[in-house]
């Protein structure tokens, strides 16, 4: 079968990964594009040399947070590997071993990453409302 | 009968898992208070702009006794609506004043891998301007008693034949092979796949979605397509929520920030679901808000007048011209 969305059109922003001393793992997010008939934008995204490349998007109101939360999606697809759980998944820039330098959102977080990997830089899509005030009785 | 698909329906589409058909009615009435009332699709066939109106219509179509299908499909109602073909016209059976001809139209839905025909029904009114007023399910989901099923008005029934159709929700999903047989070609859901990649693609490869309801109502809300996923029962799951997401209304400040939650909320979905959370243990998709339901319908967009085209030798009365209403095959 043949399927249209066959790239990610322009790359914008790349990362290199690595999996052993030789296998790189690149991650490319293409450029933000609006949907069609929509005011929402899209954001491609594609992740090679971990098996077969990995094509998706993510969506966001606008450029910024499609871009935004493409960041974060590959923080979940890329933690969540099987790769990074067996501690295969490095970044060479990463604070310690596991650090991927990628957002990851705190439902996540908590649930099962490793301990060893503390400074991943947590994102918290909702921030917590402000208390409601209570209402003196006059 | 044609057998091109209007659109396609995979059960998530009103946000939750209906329980029950009792929720499903619910679930159906709020989606259509919330998201279609007061919003109006033009008919490709006819070119003619149908309003969709909860008082007059759409009420109707989520009330108590609907068949489960149809209270599924009503996400691509205006899908359906854009794409379904037209039938013919006749005088209004009821016979109200303020009615000025009834139209029928005909449109194939996918609910849940199996493909039904709906009959969808505008009333002409008085300006001239078509209104949907129903939806008409042809073959019922329930099997009749002698192939081993109930009777559609059996007690249960319509639960049954909503779990009937929600067992089908849990299949794994169908691979497409060939051409597709929607006709959305031109504005068809692209699959991400983890093959067929290059690198040096240009923009116009990237994937692009379904369209859904614009501001004017050109098209449809739902998407003709569903994104064909290989593996990974997260990314479906996400890549479902990006459809309703997209899908939301983008008129009001309030209906904005909900739209902005929905994304959020996607991403939260998809990372709980990676992190090995259970389905039903995921924080809900955020489509809706008691603010934005309004309990009074919007008002009325200003629509043209409806010129009907009149063939030649045809007379001008009848609508369309085409078939009377009593030649439309309505059992």
């Amino acid at each position: 079968m043949k399927l249209r969305m066959t790239g990610i059109g322009r790359v914008v922003a790349t990362r290199e990964l690595r999996l052993s001393r030789r296998t790189k793992v690149t991650v490319e997010i293409g450029k933000p594009r609006k949907f069609r008939g929509s005011p929402d934008y899209f954001c491609p995204i594609r992740i090679r040399g971990m098996g077969d490349d990995f094509l998706s998007r993510t969506g966001g109101v606008d450029a910024i947070q499609a871009l935004e939360f493409a960041l974060v999606y590959l923080g979940s697809k890329l933690y969540y590997s099987d790769e990074a759980k067996a501690g295969k998944l490095t970044w060479d820039y990463g604070e310690v071993d596991g650090d991927l330098g990628l957002p990851l959102m705190e439902v996540a977080k908590k649930d099962v990453l490793p301990e060893k990997v503390s400074h991943i830089y947590l994102y918290r899509p909702n921030p917590p409302r402000p208390k409601a005030k209570r209402k003196s009785k006059k | 009968m044609s057998s091109r698909l209007a659109a396609r329906v995979t059960g998530k589409e009103l946000g939750v898992r209906p329980r029950n058909y009792g929720h499903l009615q619910g679930l159906a009435a709020r989606y259509a208070r919330a998201r279609l009332d007061g919003h109006a699709v033009v008919n490709r066939a006819t070119q003619q702009p149908i309003l969709l109106d909860w008082r007059r219509g759409l009420r109707k179509t989520t009330a108590p006794g609907t068949a489960p299908e149809v209270l599924l499909s009503l996400p691509a109602l205006p899908s359906l609506l854009a794409n379904a073909r037209y039938l013919g016209s006749g005088e209004d059976p009821q016979c109200c004043s303020d009615v000025r001809q009834t139209h029928g139209f005909g449109a194939m839905v996918d609910v849940i891998g199996r493909p039904i025909e709906l009959w969808l029904v505008a009333k002409e009114d008085g300006r001239g301007c078509l209104v949907f007023d129903r939806v008409l399910s042809r073959a019922p989901l329930i099997a009749p008693r002698e192939d081993g099923g109930v009777l559609p008005d059996g007690p249960g029934a319509r639960s049954q034949a909503l779990h009937a159709v929600l067992a089908r929700a849990h299949l794994p999903p169908r691979r497409q092979d060939g051409g597709e047989a929607d006709g959305a070609d031109d504005e068809g859901e692209v699959a991400p796949t983890s093959s067929d990649a290059s690198s040096d693609a240009s923009p116009e490869q990237i994937a692009l979605g379904p369209t859904p309801m614009s501001q004017n109502g050109t098209t449809g809300m739902s998407p003709n397509i569903q994104p064909v996923l290989q593996g990974d029962p997260c990314d479906e799951q996400f890549h479902d929520d990006l459809q309703v997401c997209r899908s939301l209304p983008n008129e009001t400040k309030e209906e904005v920030a909900i739209r902005q939650m929905c994304w959020k909320n996607a991403q939260k979905r998809y990372a709980a679901c990676i992190a090995g959370r259970r389905r039903q243990d995921l924080p809900p998709l955020d489509t809706w808000s008691d603010r934005t339901a309004s309990p009074q319908p919007r008002s009325m967009p200003s629509l043209p007048p409806l010129i009907f085209p009149t063939p030649p030798g045809q007379g001008t009365g009848g609508g369309f011209g085409l078939r009377p209403w009593h030649a439309i095959p309505f059992e």
